[in-house]
């Protein structure tokens, strides 16, 4: 089966600093895949060169089997994707941007309010459909993320944090939609700092440092006999090991008075 | 649809003048706007863009600015009517003030560069103004990128709606403002110089458009963080202070041009300030076909060929520049905030205990870092340095043509009451403490017991005074010694504290029934009960200062300036006890 998503030697750098230095990973199709590193690994620019926000210094990138360029767009038409930084134009109605989304997508905008309205009444937002988005909680802001990555029935997920503020019952929803997308034939690429949640819900797990992938297989694959968490799997291979004495020199200091 | 529905409690129910979009889709269908626009498809579609996505976009920006409460909302003053855009029910104030331009062009039709040339300077700041208030949000926009391209909206066509949107209001701007002087060019001028005009008058409003995407550009490429939204903050409040300026431009050259008979009405030869000026060189065209000679004519049209050109090359990489760099906008700065000596010192010397500096520091740091409240309070403090001018001015032109300007200006009584002239944005800056970016931020002190509102308040309105107020006084006060002796202005200097002090407190107490920093910025009901009131105090209070200044013996002044100040100083100190405001999140925990 060909992977939907390749990147084959990828180099970024910002100015002078190198972010990815030779990034290679292919994802099967139909798979959750939890993609986790510590902060300034190359997460974010990773997604974002994939989505053509930015340019790739040096390596290629292909996307539904096909190499993409900078200018292409017709394959983002079948991609969703929830950003970490929630932006949406807070000063429309949930319906109204969702709606002006679905249009961007092609699909007519009776359509898109009708559907946004009824995935908004599922999750319990009714009442919000013609609000304010600049009224929303974060929570009720986030739910319209992640239905405005999933209106039109894309092939492809980009999830960056899509549980920051969401209640529990939400989450719960959340993550069984997820399986449900993934069990429908869709790829999910999920980023999370949570990792309990991305130990739970992914196929396969990426693990980024320092601009390169250190670690990829299965959460089982991966442990092979440690019996250790993936937080605890992380701290090792990422070289962090100081969290215990790190607490206890916090604890102290507020206990200085 | 229902034209008079009340959509929200700001709507003032007033018939509009044309129906307003209910929602997004009525407006695509029937903005004249986007009708226009529709007249380029054939062009856009061809050089890539994709029309219907670009349609969309622009429908909807124009739509979420007519529900906006914040865009342009000093020209709203809390009276939005349901999908009315501000800035377009404000254009009429632009058309009126386009009418004072009308006699510059009628008064010197052989002087094109001064005649049509204020014309086009006033255009050029006005549009700088309307930058501000309005472009600027779309042009640096960040969520753009993000939402739109991440969704199968190419960079050009993304880059064509941003485009369009603002020049929706380029577009608007120059025709309520040009529409009159153009006309009358044709009326005083005839109709080759107005056909020559009208031309130059465009290629202006393109080149204003060029020169604002530059000067975006240029300040996104070479600054970061913190210094670049400071940078940005400043940019911006020097417009608008310098538009202040501007306003009172067209009265100041009448009057000037009426002293001693200056007679303006002839053609100019080529000066420097021309060169540096650049909607100066618009009116190049015009000076030459008048003169039929090269001189500044000449030297001016080629000026303005060479600003067209060098837009034309420049447009699209400054764009480009400009959208790569608007990430910046987003990006936290890591350098360390300054405390610089001013700050350092007035710390030490004025808060009288921990509370006080705590909260002095807290609204020192406030007024230091929001933007808002900057530009809206800065201009105000601003028109006291213009009135000084707007003052000046009728004495000179009053003063008869055999008068020597140099000692008619040196003997002005303008300069013993200049200080005083600072405490009109006074009532301003009180005002806008109640506004804040982020009000949810109060919500700290309603969790904390037995919280003294009183400090917080007290020492909200000592900053204003100390940061803002004192030191324009103080060194409009110094400036004076160009004109007065020391001891005089030392006297003039301690009358304007004590007065300003005593305003600021004054205002102060009208206003203390709200919270600092605790509503977001909007609409700001400037002509509310309170300001009005504070405003006929400070001018009251300000007047009887005025004449104490001009009539009192200069020790006498002194001493009532050091018995004013110190008294209020000790007035302040025991003011607000009572204060009754509620914070954010203080009914939360009822």
């Amino acid at each position: 089966m060909a992977a939907i998503i390749e990147l084959s030697d990828v180099y970024k750098s910002y100015e002078v600093t190198p972010i990815l230095t030779g990034l290679s990973f292919s994802v099967d199709p139909g798979t959750i895949v939890g993609y986790i590193g510590p902060n300034g690994a190359g997460k974010s620019t990773t997604v974002k060169m994939i989505l053509g926000l930015t340019k790739v210094d040096r390596g290629t990138i292909s996307v539904f089997g096909q190499e993409i360029h900078p200018g292409d767009t017709d394959y983002k038409k079948r991609i969703g994707y929830v950003p970490e930084s929630a932006d949406v134009f807070d000063v429309l109605t949930a319906k109204e941007y969702l709606g002006f989304v679905g249009q961007l997508y092609g699909m007519p905008q009776a359509d898109a309010e009708a559907k946004a309205s009824e995935l908004l009444t599922i999750v319990g937002m009714k009442s919000s459909i013609d609000a304010r988005i600049s009224g929303f909680s974060k929570g009720m802001r986030q739910m319209v993320l992640i239905i405005a990555s999933l209106l039109h029935n894309p092939d492809l997920l980009f999830w960056d944090e899509p549980l920051n503020g969401l209640d529990a019952n939400s989450v719960l929803i959340i993550e069984e939609v997820l399986q449900r997308l993934r069990d429908s034939g869709k790829t999910i690429f999920y980023s999370s700092h949570i990792l309990d949640v991305v130990q739970k819900v992914s196929d396969r797990i990426l693990l980024l440092n320092d601009g390169k992938v250190i670690a990829n297989g299965t959460f089982a694959e991966l442990n092979a006999e440690k019996d250790q968490t993936l937080q605890e799997l992380f701290n090792e291979l990422t070289g962090f090991s100081e969290h215990g004495q790190k607490a206890a020199d916090f604890v102290n200091v507020i206990e200085a008075g | 649809m229902n034209l008079f529905k009340k959509k929200n409690e700001l709507d003032d129910g007033s018939t509009p003048n044309e129906p307003a979009p209910d929602t997004p889709d009525e407006l695509l269908s029937n903005s004249r706007w986007l009708k226009f626009f529709d007249l380029f498809k054939g062009f856009l579609t061809r050089v890539g863009v994709d029309y219907p996505q670009f349609r969309l976009i622009v429908g909807y920006k124009l739509y979420m600015d007519a529900v906006d409460p914040s865009f342009m909302s000093t020209l709203d003053n809390g009276r939005r009517r349901a999908g009315k855009n501000a800035f377009f029910r404000g254009l009429w104030v632009y058309a009126l003030v386009s009418l004072i331009l009308i006699m510059f062009i009628g008064q010197f039709p052989k002087n094109p560069v001064v005649g049509l040339g204020t014309a086009m300077l006033f255009y050029t700041f006005m549009y700088m103004t309307v930058l501000v208030q309005a472009f600027s949000g779309s042009l640096l926009d960040v969520r753009d990128v993000g939402i739109l391209e991440t969704r199968g909206v190419s960079e050009k066509t993304r880059s064509a709606a941003q485009t369009a949107h603002i020049l929706v209001y380029v577009l608007s701007l120059f025709i309520a403002m040009m529409t009159v002087p153009i006309v009358s060019s044709f009326f005083f001028m005839g109709i080759p110089d107005g056909v020559i005009f009208l031309v130059s008058s465009v290629v202006l409003m393109l080149v204003n458009y060029v020169v604002s995407i530059g000067l975006y550009a240029v300040v996104l490429h070479f600054f970061r963080g913190e210094r670049l939204k400071n940078i940005l903050s400043m940019i911006q409040i020097i417009i608008i202070v310098l538009s202040v300026f501007m306003y009172q431009l067209p009265n100041i050259m009448t009057q000037l041009s009426a002293h001693g008979g200056l007679s303006m009405n002839r053609p100019m030869q080529f000066a420097w300030f021309m060169a540096l000026i650049y909607p100066f060189w618009f009116t190049g065209p015009n000076a030459w076909l008048q003169t039929q000679q090269f001189n500044a004519g000449g030297i001016l049209t080629i000026l303005m060929l060479a600003a067209m050109i060098i837009s034309y090359f420049v447009y699209a990489p400054a764009m480009r520049r400009l959208t790569n760099n608007l990430s910046k906008l987003s990006e936290s700065g890591e350098e360390p905030v300054h405390s610089g000596i001013f700050f350092r010192a007035m710390r030490r010397l004025v808060p009288q205990d921990k509370d006080q500096r705590t909260f002095f520091t807290l609204s020192w740091r406030m007024m230091q870092a929001d933007g808002d409240y900057k530009m809206r309070v800065y201009p105000q403090m601003a028109i006291g340095i213009v009135m000084i001018i707007v003052v000046l001015v009728p004495t000179i032109s009053n003063s008869g043509k055999q008068a020597d300007i140099l000692s008619v200006i040196q003997n002005n009584f303008v300069w013993s009451v200049a200080p005083l002239f600072c405490t009109i944005g006074i009532v301003t800056a009180i005002y806008f403490l109640r506004f804040s970016k982020n009000p949810s931020a109060m919500k700290l002190f309603a969790t904390i017991p037995a919280f003294n509102k009183s400090v917080l308040y007290r020492e909200a309105v000592r900053t204003v005074f100390v940061r803002l107020a004192a030191p324009l006084i103080i060194i409009v006060g110094l400036l004076t010694l160009f004109f007065l002796p020391p001891w005089k202005v030392l006297a003039n200097i301690l009358v304007g504290l004590g007065l300003g002090l005593l305003i600021t407190i004054i205002n102060g107490a009208l206003m203390q029934g709200t919270a600092p920093y605790s509503t977001v910025f909007q609409a700001g009901q400037v002509n509310s009960g309170a300001t009005l009131g504070g405003v006929l105090i400070a001018m009251v209070v300000a007047t009887v200062g005025g004449f104490a200044i001009v009539f009192l013996p200069w020790w006498l002044t002194l001493i009532a300036g050091v018995i004013i100040l110190v008294g209020s100083w000790f007035i302040l100190n025991h003011s607000y006890n009572n204060v009754h405001f509620t914070l954010p999140g203080e009914t939360d925990f009822e």
